[in-house]
Parts: C-alpha cells; structure tokens; sequence
C-alpha cells in the first residue's frame, strides 16, 4: 500500500507527499550477515515482482569476486528464467494503469496472464513467487529433461492469450484519451536519474542493460530495444506492450539456442578483497548490485540500486501542478509502485 | 468514434464469456501442486543421521532439533547407502510462521532424507500451532485427501 498526502488548490494538486514505507530497508543488514550462497536466496525479496533479476546481479557481483567464469547453458538458463520474469512485472504494470482507469475485467484478465507464468515458474524453479533459483556458479536447479518443452507450451498458449488481451486495450479511444500527454518525463530528467526501464524507453533514452553491458545469453540473442519519443503516459504504456512481444520473441530465442548439454557445476571459490559490481535488467530497469569484499569470504558491505530508488526524492516535485484526478493514473503510469503494491 | 467504442464494448463482452473461470472453491476444489513446489518440508528419519547441518543452514533459524549422540558407533544405526547414525532424532521442530522455504536446508542435507513437500501446512488461528515437530506426525493438507491428523 500506499499513502499519499495531497494539497489541492481547487482542481490542482498543490503538493503531494508520498509515503513509500522501506526506506531503509533493514535486508541490506541481513544480507550482509549471511553466506554468499544464503544471500543469493534472499535477496527475492528487494522486489518481490523482480526477484531473478535482484539474483542474478548479486550472483554477477559475487561470481566476479570469485573470478568465476559461467558455462554457456547456465547463462541461457538464467536468462530464461529472467524473461519470464519480466512477464511478470509487465503484467503487474499494465494491470496497474488500467486499474487505476477503471477497467477491472481487463486488470483481472492480465493478472489471470501474471498467474499462468507464475505457474511455470513454479513448477521450473520450485517457487512461485520468490523463486530463489540461482546459486553461485550456476542455477539450483538446470532444466530437466522436458522443461524446455514445457516452457514453449506454456508460451504457445500464452501468446494466444496475450494476442487477445491486446485487442481488449489495442484501439480504444478512451484509454488513449486519458493516458495522452499526461505526466511527461523528459529525456534530460532521464538521463539525470538514470531512469531507466520504461519509463527511459518512452522518453526516447533508449539504454538498456542487456545491449550495453551485455551479461547472460544476450550476447548471443538478437532483439532491438522499443522506444518511444512522447515521454508521456501512453508511450509509457505502449512501451510496455511492446516489451511483452519483446521478451516472448527473446524467450523463442533463447529456447531455440539453449546448449542441450549440461555443463558440470562451477565451483565457488574464496572471495577475493575489493568492490564488485552486477547488473541484470529487468522489466522496471537494470538491478545493480554492489558489493564490498574485505578479507577472505567477508563482505563488509553490500547494496541493490534500482531506477525506482533513485526517482522517488523527486517524485513529489514531479505531481505538483498537475489535475488531481489524474495523479493515480500518472503514479501508475511511472510504475515506480508496482512492487509496493503488492507489499 | 462512437463505432470504435461499441465494437470494443463488444469484444470485451465477448472475452467474459469466453474467459474459462479461473478461482477455485478452496478448499472444496484444490489445484494440483507441481512436483517441484516448495510449499512444506518433510525428513525420512530412515535416512536421518541427526547431523544437525540444515538447523545450521536455515538463515531465519526456524528448525531445532532434539537429538541423542548413540553410545558406540557400533551400535548406531545405518542409512540405506550405508552412513552411520550420528545422533538419534527426538524431535524435529520446524517454526512455520517463520520458515520462508528458501530450500538451504534441503540442499545441505548430506543423505538427502530432508525434502521438499508439497502438501500444505494447516494454517492455524494462532501462530504458535505452527511450530510442528516432523518426528510426530505432523497434521497437514493433502491435495488429493483432505485433511489428515
């Protein structure tokens, strides 16, 4: 949940003050008291709606610590794994925007979409929420025999699904109408955050981790990066769809081009001193993961950084002016909130 | 316009009806449970050595284990590949209201007797009931049967 205060002057909103609620959030604490293994585990829950992502740059963080170089499946396996959790954000946000527009059938049918890769996630990883999937060196657990052939039925099917959601919200004039010009980010503001994600993408900054530093199966994977130039609401919206069609092509890729055979587990090796960095993207943007080695198997210190972070300081300035009717609308058209929604 | 909009109300009328319903009357109705999922723990105390490694493992120390060291290591008991008891097993219990199913645990157990289960825990009005001791049989939801003490 959350709680914002408002000033309105008549129909505008004078100020707006936002209670996000975790600001310092005490998991960076408990992280650093664990084992590297342990922390890869647990830091799931630094966004429940982006957990892969969180893994894998930590894992990159520590995996480079250890100078550890990863076999090729493991790569593909975790990218997978990671695309399929970019479906999941990606739901949740275009749930979001049209709940907020009043369109509940449309919000439960996309949340129906979100369960289904929920599903598969479970029933590849074990979790369905909070996978816990990776480890260090590799994957807790590779693609059996026939997981594969599972996770392309499950995009056959999918894909239908989604193709008839889209005609549910493709060519309406009323959601077009709302989302138009409103809350528009500029691409300076962008590039000043480090805003990256959709929102970045919609105001035409197109970075995106996985071309410019390349980590995974990307590499070896052609996509192009969808961008837009309004900035505003509906290109922000309309980014998201395309990243949906994105990531199922990337995921029809990357099953296609998974190496059939299974490389023998990496084994971890002592933590060497000094700062290591990983980023993995996610749908919301790229997770950089930041860690401080201090003698052998310590970590002194260790921090997650996402878009979101870094945005919500200025957040308030960015509503102040604006018609109060639309403030929920343009909060969940940023899709800074997406995770606190589900908290 | 006003075509554009009734064409839409259409097909969102038409995806209702064609939408299957999705919720289940739980727990009337229950879905199946993948083989993977980690919903639950479960130990085969055949196989347990009483090694005490995924009590030191869980990261939110939910699990505490009673156990009793055997006298001579002639006398203990062995595993079915041969391991030697190291302790005898008087209790093992695990604090599900704390447990987040990270699987830490079931990774470090040496015999492989630690495993995940998919049948669910009974959810309880008071959290302390959800502390159960796995060598007593612990009162848990089966998919496919119900409850069962």
């Amino acid at each position: 949940m959350i709680e914002a205060e408002l000033t309105c002057e008549g129909d505008i909103l004078k100020t707006a003050k936002i209670k996000r609620g975790f600001e310092e959030r005490p998991l960076w604490k408990r992280l650093e008291r664990l084992k590297p293994n342990e922390m890869i585990g647990w830091v799931d829950r630094f966004d429940s709606l982006c957990p892969i992502a969180s893994e894998w740059a930590l894992a990159q963080a520590l995996e480079s610590s250890m100078d550890l170089e990863i076999p090729k499946r493991t790569q593909f396996v975790r990218s997978l794994l990671n695309e399929l959790n970019r479906l999941v954000w990606l739901a949740t946000y275009l749930g979001q925007v049209t709940d907020t527009l009043g369109q509940r059938t449309i919000t439960q049918q996309v949340l129906v979409l979100r369960e289904k890769v929920f599903v598969i996630q479970e029933e590849i990883t074990g979790g369905r929420i909070l996978p816990q999937a990776l480890t260090i060196g590799g994957c807790r657990r590779d693609f059996a025999m026939g997981d594969v052939q599972k996770v392309r039925q499950f995009l056959d099917g999918w894909r239908g699904q989604w193709k008839a959601w889209l005609e549910l919200v493709s060519d309406d004039p009323l959601l077009e109408a709302r989302l138009k010009n409103l809350m528009v980010v500029d691409a300076s503001l962008v590039e000043k955050l480090g805003w990256w994600g959709i929102v970045g993408k919609a105001s035409g900054v197109t970075y995106d981790s996985r071309k410019h530093r390349p980590h995974g199966a990307y590499p070896f994977i052609e996509f192009n990066i969808f961008s837009r130039q309004g900035g505003d609401a509906q290109a922000r919206f309309h980014v998201a769809l395309d990243e949906v069609g994105g990531t199922l092509s990337l995921l029809d890729q990357l099953l296609t081009k998974i190496p059939s055979s299974i490389d023998a587990r990496v084994q971890a090796k002592p933590l060497q001193p000094g700062l290591f960095f990983g980023t993995a993207e996610s749908a919301k943007g790229p997770v950089i993961a930041a860690v401080e080695v201090t003698g052998q198997e310590v970590v002194s210190s260790l921090r997650l950084f996402a878009a979101g972070q870094r945005v919500w300081p200025i957040l308030d300035h960015l509503f102040q002016g604006m018609r109060t009717e639309d403030f929920q609308l343009a909060f969940a058209s940023l899709g800074v909130g997406a995770e606190e929604s589900e908290i | 316009m006003m075509r554009r909009l009734v064409k839409l109300v259409f097909k969102r009328f038409r995806s209702l009806v064609r939408h299957p319903v999705v919720t289940v009357e739980f727990p009337y109705v229950v879905r199946h449970a993948h083989q993977n999922a980690r919903v639950s723990l479960r130990n085969n105390f055949n196989e347990c050595t009483g090694c005490h490694r995924c009590e030191k493992a869980c990261p939110v120390h939910c699990i505490e284990i009673l156990s009793e060291a055997y006298t001579s290591r002639e006398k203990a008991p062995k595993t079915s590949r041969g391991v030697i008891f190291e302790a005898r097993v008087n209790s093992f219990k695990i604090n599900f209201n704390q447990c987040v199913n990270c699987g830490l645990c079931v990774d470090v157990c040496p015999t492989g007797s630690l495993s995940n289960d998919k049948n669910f825990v009974l959810p309880r009005q008071d959290t302390k009931h959800l502390t159960l001791d796995l060598v007593h049989r612990p009162r848990t939801f089966r998919r496919d049967q119900g409850y069962e003490e």
